[in-house]
């Protein structure tokens, strides 16, 4: 008789009831209630007596004593039980990656044994000793993956099983007063106020901060994090992931105090601009958190900048999407005119857009910044009426801070970075783009710069600005590239318009956009999308041999109209095409000569 | 590119059906054709939500983009390969013209102004979209700045 061996369906194995991504969540509360415990732990040791004394004074002091001791143990707790919190969560991105590979095996290895299956009995008593050979063949070497990822299947459940004893371990070992006082009495507690002074030194260097925080111990991480969470949140050199922890942290955090503060009607203007600013950061982080990175099992995005408060009640902030430290490629996307926090929703879309397009270009693995933190200007970018001091100082050395401070945020990305080195490229939209000419002139190390819908760059020649590649996406019915100086150019009062041909770039193709003159500033916000969203994720993801170009401004078949003609031309296509909007449109956009 | 015609406080009108009758669309994709993907391949449904932005910038709205999300695990039993093939077999026939693969793993298709798009790594990421859906600024707006919602999912 012949035998041929075929496996047993391996049968599914547990899912993850503990995933990544509801570890963070649950790390990131955890996170936030430590914050809180320490603010009012610090508070209660700084109480200063009133002018009592005698025996009131004294009750008074013990009470304040005792509320911090207490307030102490609980923060040490606290401490333990977000320390094994980030390591349940660490170990569960291992055991989800590891799932996903194992179960793609596991499917695969059934498939092949009911195809093998299928073929023996196809193959009937008819088949010859060498057609029954190879099926023996492929049943020994099906049976042999079987057993393996058996194997494999079991060690998977015994580590998981181990990780969730582990952690239900620790946090049972912090969850009684006693315990809480072992924990702030026990010697090897991290002493975390050294380390602060020691962080703080290091600000301002991303690659020995970077090597000194991947050189502390988990403990002494997660309490640094708990402790000053917007700082590490915020420090250029910190991995992505763990300034995205003590981001949210910090996040929630300040909307619990304001809802407080709100609450007792005591929230200033400042906080209630600052709280409004983290509410639609919350609405973003919600919008994307059921999206996950399938390499790793936890949200795809990143809180890498949270500063609700700063750039005069703007805020700041910065999302990725896709780990920017493991990704092969990045690109940081810079917003222009009117950017401030409560207008990342339709940015961040851009964004996602770009990420997925850049993803298809199937070149590697990619994470896409959305990164706002510097000062945009506040304005209609064709209304300048509006926009203070349009072409003085003022505009400059906004262009110039937001710059300087991109540059820095560069440098950060460059010091957190893991593997090999990463393939990283600028975006600046309008005056965004300006802002990243600045941060370029200021040695921004990136690999390629995309300029789009530019209103003018610092340098007349790309040489000049960067060693990058420079991407110039101009449309020639977007009002706002017709800005800069050079071909025909408008007054220059940003700097030289980089898609004229003596600049040096290479235009990539955009169209030119409606001419109709309701339409203009839809051309100016229309670059993520269509060709010109494609040509840039081929930048993105270093794929530039795939780029399509159109000529440059001056150069032969480039020709286009300057600003004012391109005013009055579409005023006539609007006419011509009877939209009767377009008389109310220009009567609203009248003063467009000021920028002439 | 959704193009509607139009602006004026009639338009206003006409601009709000015209998304909502697209939005309902989308969510009846997710209760037809996305349901019975969901049911052949045998993918347990995780999480989901439906999402609203503007199209340009806060000066320029231009009009609203949807972004309907849903996200399974795994199929228990087949093979990726298999519930790809089966997920193509489904939307084709509901009316879905399947585009070109941009990568693996991959299944990509569009009817009228929807697009939907699998994402078989692992877990399975399922994306409904449609284009910029051009309206007033106004509406835009008020489109726009609607809360991110999570998306119903009635088993069985």
């Amino acid at each position: 008789m012949t035998v041929i061996l075929v496996p047993a369906h391996v049968p599914a194995f547990r899912t993850l009831e503990s995933t990544p991504a509801r570890a963070l969540t649950f790390a990131t509360d955890l996170r936030a209630v430590t914050v809180g415990v320490k603010d009012v732990q610090g508070w209660a040791e700084g109480i200063a007596a009133p002018a009592w004394q005698g025996d009131t004074a004294a009750a008074h002091d013990h009470a304040a004593t005792r509320f911090a001791r207490r307030l102490d143990n609980a923060e040490a707790a606290l401490d333990r039980a977000v320390t094994a919190a980030d390591r349940f969560e660490a170990r569960l991105t291992i055991l989800s990656s590891l799932r996903l590979r194992l179960e793609e095996e596991r499917r695969a290895v059934n498939g092949d044994a009911t195809t093998l299956r299928a073929d023996v009995t196809a193959s009937g008593s008819a088949a010859t000793e060498a057609e029954i050979a190879v099926l023996q063949r492929r049943g020994e070497r099906l049976m042999t993956r079987a057993t393996t990822v058996i194997a494999e299947i079991e060690e998977w459940v015994r580590r998981y099983d181990d990780t969730e004893a582990d952690f239900i371990a620790a946090l049972a070992g912090v969850d009684t007063l006693v315990e809480g006082r072992l924990a702030a009495e026990d010697p090897g507690r991290v002493d975390v106020g050294p380390l602060v002074e020691r962080f703080d030194s290091l600000r301002g260097d991303p690659e020995r901060l970077n090597a000194w925080w991947l050189s502390l111990t988990r403990a002494q991480r997660a309490a640094l994090s708990t402790e000053i969470p917007h700082r590490v949140g915020n420090a250029n050199g910190i991995p992505a992931r763990d300034r995205d922890e003590a981001n949210r942290a910090a996040l929630t955090s300040d909307l619990d105090y304001w809802a407080q503060r709100d609450g007792d009607s005591q929230l200033s203007g400042e906080e209630r601009s600052a709280a409004e600013n983290a509410a639609h950061i919350q609405e973003q982080i919600d919008e994307y958190r059921a999206e996950l990175d399938p390499l790793t099992g936890r949200e795809l995005l990143h809180l890498l900048v949270y500063a609700p408060g700063s750039h005069s009640g703007d805020g700041a902030v910065a999302i990725a999407f896709g780990d920017p430290d493991k990704a092969d490629h990045v690109s940081v996307n810079v917003p222009g005119l009117t950017s401030e926090t409560s207008s990342t929703d339709g940015n961040l879309d851009k964004t996602h857009d770009l990420h997925r397009a850049a993803l298809d270009e199937d070149n590697g693995s990619v994470s896409s910044i959305y990164w706002l933190d510097y000062d945009a200007p506040s304005g209609n970018p064709i209304k300048p009426w509006e926009i203070p001091d349009l072409g003085g100082v003022a505009l400059t050395v906004k262009a110039d801070a937001g710059g300087e401070r991109f540059a820095d945020f560069i440098d950060g990305l460059r010091g957190s970075d893991e593997g090999d080195r990463a393939h990283l490229t600028a975006i600046g939209h309008s005056y965004g783009s300006t802002a990243v000419g600045h941060g370029l002139q200021d040695g921004a190390e990136v690999d390629d710069a995309i300029l789009i819908g530019s209103p003018g760059q610092p340098e007349s020649t790309a040489a000049s600005l960067t060693d990058a590649d420079v991407w110039v996406g101009s449309k020639d019915h977007d009002p706002v590239s017709l800005l800069g100086s050079g071909d025909r150019g408008g007054v220059g009062a940003l700097g030289h318009d980089p898609a004229a041909d003596d600049f040096g770039g290479v235009r990539f193709e955009t169209g030119d956009g409606s001419l109709r003159i309701e339409d203009l500033l839809g051309n100016h916000t229309s670059y993520f999308e269509d060709e010109s969203l494609d040509n840039m994720a081929h930048v993105v993801a270093d794929n530039d041999h795939l780029v399509t170009e159109q000529p440059h401004r001056g150069e032969d078949g480039g020709g286009h109209l300057t600003l004012s003609e391109l005013l009055a031309a579409s005023t006539g296509a609007s006419v011509l095409d009877g939209v009767g909007t377009a008389g109310e449109w220009l009567w609203e956009h009248s003063v467009l000569g000021g920028i002439l | 590119m959704v193009v509607l015609a139009g602006c004026s406080a009639g338009g206003d009108t006409e601009d709000r059906s015209r998304f909502e009758a697209l939005e309902q669309e989308a969510l009846d994709v997710v209760d037809g054709v996305l349901h019975d993907i969901a049911g052949e391949t045998d993918m347990a449904f995780e999480a989901g939500t439906r999402a609203t932005s503007i199209c340009g910038e806060s000066y320029a709205p231009r009009g609203v983009k949807l972004r309907v999300f849903a996200r399974f695990a795994a199929p228990a039993e087949m093979a990726t390969d298999d519930a790809m093939a089966a997920t193509g077999e489904a939307l084709t026939g509901d009316g879905w013209e399947l585009d070109p693969q941009p990568r693996e793993r991959i299944v990509l298709a569009t009817r009228e102004d929807l697009e939907i798009r699998f994402d078989f790594a692992g877990v399975v990421q399922v994306h409904i979209t449609a284009g910029c859906i051009e309206t007033s600024d106004g509406v835009a707006r008020e489109i726009g700045d609607r809360p991110t919602k999570d998306l119903d999912w009635a088993d069985g």
